[in-house]
C-alpha cells in the first residue's frame, strides 16, 4: 500500500507541472501585469519602468521566467505579491484556514443531507418523496452557484430582514469586524456554506440513490430479507454499508468541485479565503499570488484524488492495489 | 396481360393475406428512439421549453428592440408595455438584453457540445480501438486533464482569452472534452472484442471501416447524452466566468454579464436579478431533462455530472 501511495504521488507530479505551465503561459497572455499602471503614470520615467522590469525579471525570455519560478517554488521561495508586497506564503497562510473551514463545513453539510436523502429515495423508489427529491436535485445541479448565492442573500438577508425586522444572517465576511463569538460565526457562515453545498447535495444524493438501488436489487440482500432479518438491519447493516462505497469515491473526487466552488462563494460573500485571493489576484494580474494559489488548490485536488483511490481499496476488499 | 391473369388467379384468402403486410410501415431506428424518448415526460416538456427559448433567441432581431441602444433619459424603468422587463442602468431595454444574452449563451452551449463530441470521440475512438502504447499516452493525458482544478484554471484562461464568444467556446471545449473521451474509449474497448467486429475483420474490412461503420454507430448514445449534459455545464461555466468579469466582456449582453450588473443593485432593485438568473436555471434544467430522456432512450449507463 505504501508503495502504491508513493507511486501515485510521483505520478501526480506531471499534473502539477502541467497545471503550473498552463497557468503561467495563460497569465502571460492575459497581459496587463504590475507595470501597466505605472506606464500610464506620466510622472514615472520609462527608464524607471525598464529598471523595475529588470528587477522583477520580467524582461527575461518566457521559459527562463518559468524555470526561475519553478525553481523558487520547489525550494519554497514563493515570492511577494505585486500588489501588496507581502510574502505570498503569508498571504496564503492567513487565508487558508477560512477556506478550509468553509469547504469543510460545506462538505459535512452536503454529506449529512445527501446520504439520508439518497437512501430514503432509494428505499421508497417512485414514491412522492422520491419524485420531489429527484426534481429538486435536477434543480440543484442546473443552478449556477453564484446565482444561488445571490438568491440566498436576497431571501435570507434582505427579505427576511425587511419582513421580520430581524437581522439573522450576514452576507459579507467571515466574522463581524473585530471578531465575534460562535453565534456570530454561525450568522456569517450559514448562507455561504449552504450555497457551496447545494450542488453537491444534488449530485451526491442522486449517486447515493443509484448505488443504494443497485444494492437493494442484489442477491445477498434478498437473502438477508429471506432469512427474516428486520428491515432496519437489512437496510443499515447490509445495504447502506455497501452502497456507501461508490459514494465515498465520488465524494472524494468532488472535493475539487468544492474547492472550485469556493472561489465563487468566497467572492460573492466577501470571505477572505484562498478562492477570493485567487480571484482578486487574477484581476490584478498578480502572477506570484495566482501561481502559488492555484498550485495549492491543485495540490489539494491531487491529494483528494489519491484519498479517493485509497479509500476505495480500503472499503472494498475486492480491490487491491499492487 | 400476364400480370392481370396472375392477379385474377389469386384466391380470395391469398389476397387478404397479402394486403395488410403491404400496408404496415416498418419502424425505423428513429421511430424506436422517439417512442422511448416520448415516455420521459420531463424530457418532453424540457424539449418544448428549450425549443421556445431557442426560437426566441434565433428570432430576437425581429421582435426585440435594439439591446444596445442607450437612453439616459430612461434608466431603471419598471416593466411596461414599451419595455417588457424595464430598462437597465443606462436605459437599455432589459428584455432585449435578456433575449440577446440567450443568443450568446445558447450558441456557446451548442458549439461546446459539438466540439467536445468531436474531440472526445476522436481521442476516445483512437485510444480504445488501437489500445497499447498509444492508449497509455492518450489516457495519461486525459487523466491529467481530469485532475486540473477546473474553475480556477478556467478563470485564468478566461482572463487571458475568454473575452469573445469564439474564444470562450474554444476554452470551455478544451477543458471539458476529457470525460467524454474516457466514456467513448470504454465503449470502444468493449465493442472491439465483440463478434460483429471480428466478423467484419474476417470479411476484410479496414480499420477505418470498422471504426466508422461498425463501432461508432453503437457509441452514438453515450456521445449524444454526454455532449448534451456538457452543453448545460458549458452554459453555467460561461455565465460564471462572465459574471466574475473573466469571460465575455460588456457591452455584449450575456446572462452572466447581466447578472453582474444586476448584482450591483440587487438590494435596491432585486427584480433585475431574476430574469437572467432564471433564464440560466430554466435553460440548463431543460437541457438536463432532455439529456436524461436521451439517456433513457439511447444509453442505460449512468453519467456522473461534475460542475
Amino acid at each position: 500500500m505504501l508503495r502504491y501511495i508513493a507511486r501515485r504521488l510521483v505520478a501526480s507530479l506531471p499534473v502539477l507541472f502541467a497545471v503550473s505551465l498552463v497557468v503561467f503561459i495563460l497569465m502571460q497572455k492575459a497581459g496587463g501585469g504590475p507595470l501597466t499602471q505605472l506606464k500610464l503614470n506620466p510622472r514615472i520615467r520609462p527608464e524607471d519602468i525598464e529598471r523595475l522590469k529588470h528587477q522583477l525579471g520580467l524582461d527575461l525570455p518566457l521559459w527562463v521566467q518559468y524555470l526561475r519560478w519553478l525553481k523558487n517554488f520547489v525550494i519554497g521561495n514563493w515570492g511577494e505579491g505585486f500588489a501588496t508586497h507581502q510574502p505570498v506564503t503569508r498571504m496564503i497562510a492567513e487565508r487558508l484556514p477560512n477556506t478550509v473551514t468553509l469547504v469543510g463545513l460545506a462538505f459535512l453539510l452536503s454529506l449529512l443531507i445527501a446520504v439520508p436523502l439518497g437512501v430514503y429515495s432509494a428505499i421508497r423508489q417512485y414514491s412522492t418523496f422520491d419524485y420531489i427529491a429527484t426534481g429538486l436535485s435536477f434543480f440543484g445541479y442546473s443552478m449556477p452557484i453564484f446565482f444561488f448565492g445571490l438568491l440566498m442573500q436576497l431571501i435570507f438577508a434582505y427579505y427576511l430582514t425587511l419582513w421580520t425586522g430581524l437581522k439573522i444572517f450576514y452576507t459579507t465576511g467571515f466574522t463581524s469586524v473585530g471578531g465575534g463569538g460562535f453565534i456570530d460565526r454561525v450568522q456569517h457562515l450559514t448562507l455561504p456554506v449552504l450555497t457551496l453545498g447545494i450542488a453537491n447535495i444534488a449530485s451526491w444524493s442522486r449517486y447515493q440513490r443509484a448505488s443504494m438501488l443497485d444494492v437493494i436489487h442484489s442477491d445477498y440482500l434478498r437473502t438477508a430479507r429471506a432469512k427474516g432479518l428486520p428491515t432496519r438491519v437489512v437496510i443499515f447493516k447490509h445495504a447502506l454499508r455497501n452502497a456507501l462505497i461508490p459514494v465515498v469515491t465520488v465524494v472524494a473526487l468532488d472535493m475539487s468541485t468544492l474547492v472550485g466552488g469556493a472561489v465563487v462563494t468566497e467572492t460573492i460573500f466577501a470571505i477572505p479565503g484562498m478562492g477570493r485571493l485567487i480571484y482578486q489576484a487574477i484581476g490584478e494580474r498578480d502572477y506570484p499570488v495566482v501561481m502559488a494559489g492555484i498550485m495549492v488548490v491543485s495540490l489539494a485536488v491531487v491529494f483528494f484524488n489519491l484519498v479517493a483511490d485509497i479509500l476505495y481499496a480500503f472499503l472494498d476488499p475486492r480491490i487491491r492495489y499492487e | 396481360m400476364r400480370e392481370d391473369w396472375q392477379a385474377e388467379a389469386r384466391s380470395e384468402e391469398e389476397r387478404a393475406w397479402l394486403e395488410p403486410t403491404a400496408r404496415v410501415k416498418p419502424l425505423t431506428q428513429w421511430d424506436l428512439f422517439w417512442r422511448r424518448f416520448r415516455r420521459h415526460r420531463a424530457a418532453l416538456v424540457g424539449l418544448g421549453i428549450l425549443t421556445a427559448i431557442v426560437l426566441a433567441a434565433v428570432l430576437a432581431p425581429y421582435f426585440t428592440p435594439d439591446p444596445s441602444r442607450v437612453d439616459l433619459g430612461a434608466i431603471y424603468l419598471p416593466p411596461s408595455r414599451a419595455h417588457l422587463l424595464g430598462t437597465d442602468s443606462i436605459g437599455r431595454d432589459y428584455f432585449a438584453r435578456l433575449v440577446w444574452g440567450g443568443r450568446v449563451s445558447l450558441r456557446i452551449g451548442i458549439f461546446v457540445a459539438l466540439l467536445i463530441a468531436a474531440m472526445g470521440t476522436t481521442v476516445g475512438a483512437v485510444s480504445g480501438y488501437y489500445g497499447g502504447r498509444l492508449d497509455d499516452v492518450l489516457m495519461r493525458f486525459v487523466d491529467l486533464m481530469l485532475s486540473i482544478p477546473l474553475l480556477p484554471v478556467l478563470l485564468v484562461a478566461g482572463a487571458a482569452w475568454g473575452s469573445t464568444m469564439v474564444s470562450m467556446t474554444l476554452i470551455l471545449s478544451f477543458f471539458l472534452w476529457a470525460p467524454l473521451a474516457r466514456v467513448v474509449r470504454g465503449t470502444f474497448l468493449s465493442l472491439r472484442e465483440k463478434e460483429f467486429v471480428e466478423a467484419a475483420k474476417a470479411a476484410g474490412a479496414s480499420d477505418a471501416r470498422i471504426i466508422f461503420r461498425h463501432i461508432l454507430p453503437n457509441t452514438v448514445g453515450p456521445i449524444v447524452v454526454n455532449a448534451t449534459l456538457y452543453a448545460g455545464l458549458a452554459i453555467i461555466l460561461e455565465s460564471t466566468l462572465s459574471f466574475l468579469g473573466f469571460g465575455i466582456q460588456p457591452p455584449t449582453p450575456t446572462w452572466g454579464t447581466l447578472l453582474a450588473d444586476a448584482k450591483d443593485v440587487m438590494f435596491s432593485k432585486p427584480w433585475m436579478l431574476y430574469p437572467p438568473g432564471f433564464a440560466i436555471v430554466i435553460t440548463v434544467l431543460c437541457i438536463n431533462f432532455v439529456g436524461d430522456g436521451l439517456r433513457d432512450a439511447l444509453d442505460p449507463t449512468q453519467v456522473h455530472l461534475k460542475v
